[in-house]
């Protein structure tokens, strides 16, 4: 099995640009995204802050080594973004929905549908694993290229807005 | 070939653009909810009613000193009870808000942030990595059932005589600030400010 690479070249600069987004939002309010880790309760409290600085170190690291090709990045995005869901399945399970995910933007509980959206996101990281099929890119490849990105984002944060929205729709209730 | 590249771009451009109008779509649906407010959720039924007065209940507060809730009436003062608990998000994002408020209406009002349950240590340790040393931070179940306290964030307002002048589930800056407004107007909730203030919207329409 192999890939095209406009796909490649899409996941690439997709995934960089979300974990680079990411780590951006996390440094902005450090103080704010502690308060998030630490009301996931999967570390000791003493860890936090140390672990808060890791993560968005690792955010950069894996970003930056997406937008570059490099393989282990891959993995290493696909790795977070199962943790990410990992951790917000098992707050789901012991019943703390009602803490915020912390995944920017406006205060949202956790969700299945945030589980989702992140596993969806690190198969598709590992799509950009498999080997390229050998053609020449011309113009139309680049267009296609920034276009999908493009489009991406956009359709990412609008799934981020909707799935905050439905949260807010069943506060009502 | 030529006709294929051409629809091919066009399509691309029509696809970024459905893609921006999604998005904006999305984000006014979000708008919308913050504008909107619950209907006639607000303010729960039971405890002091707006224009009653609350019981003169001796709290204690997180450094360990006595606060008494008719204390700021006997010095002419107003007082925002703020009931919030660390584990709630909406809670903490709405603090700046508050802390704004605090500043802007220093003349008359103090800001009281109120809890209950879990550990001293917890609220402790909430307090300082959110910043609000300056303000006092009662730990009582007694003013929650006072109040009938159901849903956080919830807010309750008195005024300078120690009146209840409305109270209610607060989700965005524009509730809490619609207490004020409440003072300002002189109505009793925010549901009966929310609904003038459809009505006088509609009056404007027609």
């Amino acid at each position: 099995m192999s890939v095209d690479p406009v796909i490649v070249v899409i996941i690439r600069f997709g995934l960089g640009w979300l974990f680079l987004a990411a780590a951006a939002h996390k440094l902005k309010d450090m103080t704010d995204f502690r308060s998030v880790l630490a009301a996931y309760r999967v570390l000791p409290g003493s860890m936090i802050g140390l672990a808060a600085w890791c993560v968005a170190a690792l955010e950069i690291a894996v970003g930056i080594g997406a937008l570059w090709a490099f393989p282990a990045a891959y993995v290493g995005t696909a790795v977070v973004l199962f943790g990410y869901a990992g951790v917000m399945a098992v707050n789901l399970v012991r019943g703390r929905r009602f803490i915020d995910c912390g995944c920017g933007g406006a205060v949202q509980p956790l969700s299945i549908g945030l589980v989702l959206r992140n596993v969806v996101l690190a198969f598709g990281a590992l799509i950009a694993l498999l080997p390229v099929s050998p053609r020449p890119v011309g113009w139309l490849d680049v267009v296609s290229m920034a276009a999908g990105v493009l489009v991406l984002a956009m359709l990412y944060a609008a799934v981020n807005q909707l799935l905050a929205a439905r949260a807010r729709l069943e506060e009502w209730v | 070939m030529d006709a294929l590249i051409v629809s091919i771009v066009v399509l691309w451009v029509l696809v970024i653009g459905l893609a921006f109008v999604v998005f904006a779509l999305t984000r006014q649906i979000g708008v919308l909810h913050e504008r909107v407010a619950p209907a006639g959720a607000l303010t729960l039924s039971g405890g002091v009613k707006a224009g009653e007065t609350p019981p003169a209940l001796s709290l204690m507060t997180l450094d360990d000193s006595t606060l008494k809730l008719d204390s700021f009436a006997a010095r002419g003062r107003g007082v925002l009870l703020f009931f919030l608990s660390p584990t709630c998000p909406l809670c903490r994002s709405l603090l700046p808000v508050v802390a704004k408020i605090a500043k802007e209406e220093r003349k008359w009002l103090d800001v009281v942030f109120a809890s209950d349950g879990g550990t001293r240590a917890e609220h402790a340790a909430y307090v300082a990595d959110r910043q609000i040393e300056s303000f006092p931070y009662v730990i009582s179940q007694e003013l929650g059932v006072a109040f009938q306290v159901g849903k956080l964030p919830y807010a309750a307002l008195l005024d300078e005589s120690g009146v209840l002048v409305a109270k209610g589930l607060v989700n965005s800056r524009e509730h809490l600030e619609s207490l004020f407004e409440a003072k300002r107007l002189g109505v009793a909730s925010v549901n009966e400010y929310m609904s003038a203030k459809a009505r006088d919207e509609t009056e404007v329409d027609a």
